[in-house]
């Protein structure tokens, strides 16, 4: 398997604090991983970095076997997908916001409107489609925020800590949900979390980050 | 009281004959203003969100000159437009001086700090997540600049209020490079200005109600495009 995500010498200092420092770090294509640690162990600083979303301080990152510039940053950026803890979804409707990126990416309207129709299905919110994005409980909007990444058929997504704003009934149907589109759609995957079972549920294998630092790896049963 | 009085009289009566002089002003008024504002947030939300988004030397410098350009006192701008429009001043040769034209650009001087500072500060109010969530979304430059703007929109109808507000009401830039000449560059402000200067203070008063009707008009209009929509929210 071809490493789409490949880290090397990677040092992330802000503030004079060293936030991540990865010798050596990869992520293969259709792998899905998860990333558990302590708060401030840099778990979502790695993501953004993965996200190419933040520039590492030093050290080198590539997307898809190729280092981004500055002219293929956007490119790359549009195979990927990232779901905040906390959705920050965008002044509009349900449907304006699962459109967005589809509109960004210059999409027809053919295209688009089937894509969101089956985003829409997949996360169970096509009756909330023309319900202002604001004004949607913490579990609609998530699944309104997971429908924004999955519609745009991302060949990896980034979720961070998406299930943590959510009730256990709501996290636990939700979280199987995602797992068989991830899975059906070979998503490559690297979920930040705090909870073992999540991370059991969604992925494959847990790294466990600390410091900044990979202090371990754990490889899980793919069918649990 | 009865010069209040008179004055007020005198605006019901203008406004009920449609004097054609005083319409002739009101919109003189609306145009000078109305382009200016539009010229100051061309150059002014661009600018603003420059400012917002980027970090670079000297930007702290270039905040400070914009929040100071806020208070530029209008007769100041009248004196420096009218330095460069003269005939023998650099741009001379474009022969604009005393013309609307001329009021349009000092007006839009006074109005682009305005625009740039309020632009400035609703920007910076967006939540700094959503710039990440629409790069992460794959917004190129265009799109993330456009998406923060439909964000910041309330604050920048704000920004667009301020500086028409500014200028609609300043009468020394105005007076400077237009020159109050009447049916072609007397506005509202000039206007009053003169007929206090020729004692006729129930008709400047009229002018002063005309003008605060017209101001008026113009930020109710605005006031409703920013609220409609978070009204329903």
């Amino acid at each position: 398997m071809n490493k789409v995500i490949e880290i090397k010498d990677l040092k992330l200092i802000l503030g004079g604090q060293t936030i991540l420092n990865l010798p050596a770090f990869s992520v293969l294509r259709e792998e899905s991983i998860s990333i558990m640690g302590p708060n401030g162990a840099g778990k979502s600083s790695l993501l953004l970095i993965m996200a190419a979303l933040q520039e590492p301080t030093q050290g080198t990152v590539s997307y898809f076997g190729r280092k981004a510039n500055n002219q293929t940053l956007l490119d790359v950026r549009r195979r990927m997908a990232l779901v905040f803890q906390k959705p920050m979804l965008l002044d509009g409707t349900v449907l304006d916001n699962v459109e967005a990126g589809l509109r960004f990416r210059h999409l027809d309207r053919k295209t688009r409107e089937m894509r969101i129709h089956a985003a829409l299905d997949k996360l169970r919110i096509s009756h909330l489609s023309r319900r202002r994005a604001r004004s949607l409980s913490g579990g609609e909007a998530q699944r309104v925020a997971l429908a924004q990444a999955l519609v745009l058929e991302p060949e990896i997504i980034y979720l961070d800590e998406p299930f943590a704003n959510l009730d256990k009934d709501t996290r636990q149907d939700l979280m199987e949900e995602i797992r068989v589109v991830l899975r059906s759609q070979r998503i490559t995957t690297v979920m930040v979390t705090h909870h073992r079972s999540e991370a059991e549920t969604m992925t494959d294998k847990i790294y466990y980050l600390e410091d900044g630092e990979i202090i371990g790896t754990e490889s899980l049963n793919a069918e649990s | 009281m009865d010069l209040i009085w008179d004055g007020l009289v005198k605006a019901v009566e203008i406004l009920i004959n449609l004097d054609p002089e005083v319409l002739e002003v009101c919109w003189l008024t609306l145009k000078v203003s109305g382009i200016a504002t539009l010229i100051s947030v061309m150059i002014g939300v661009p600018l603003g969100c420059i400012l917002a988004l980027s970090r670079f030397p000297g930007r702290n410098f270039l905040v400070s000159l914009t929040n100071l350009g806020m208070g530029l006192p209008p007769v100041v701008v009248g004196l420096w437009v009218s330095i460069f429009l003269w005939r023998s001043g650099p741009f001379g040769s474009l022969g604009i001086i005393y013309t609307p034209a001329a009021m349009i650009i000092a007006q839009a001087v006074i109005a682009s700090p305005i625009v740039i500072s309020f632009t400035l500060a609703a920007i910076q109010q967006i939540n700094p997540r959503l710039r990440l969530q629409l790069l992460a979304l794959g917004a190129n430059r265009a799109q993330l600049f456009w998406g923060l703007i439909k964000e910041a929109r309330l604050g920048l109808l704000a920004a667009v209020m301020a500086g028409f507000g500014g200028v609609v009401s300043e009468v020394g830039a105005s007076m400077m490079v237009g020159g109050n000449i009447k049916g072609m560059t007397r506005v509202l402000t000039t206007a009053t200005v003169m007929e206090v200067s020729k004692g006729n203070f129930d008709v400047a008063i009229a002018l002063s109600v005309i003008l605060l009707l017209l101001a008026y008009g113009v930020t109710a209009l605005l006031t409703t495009l920013q609220q409609w929509r978070s009204s329903y929210e």
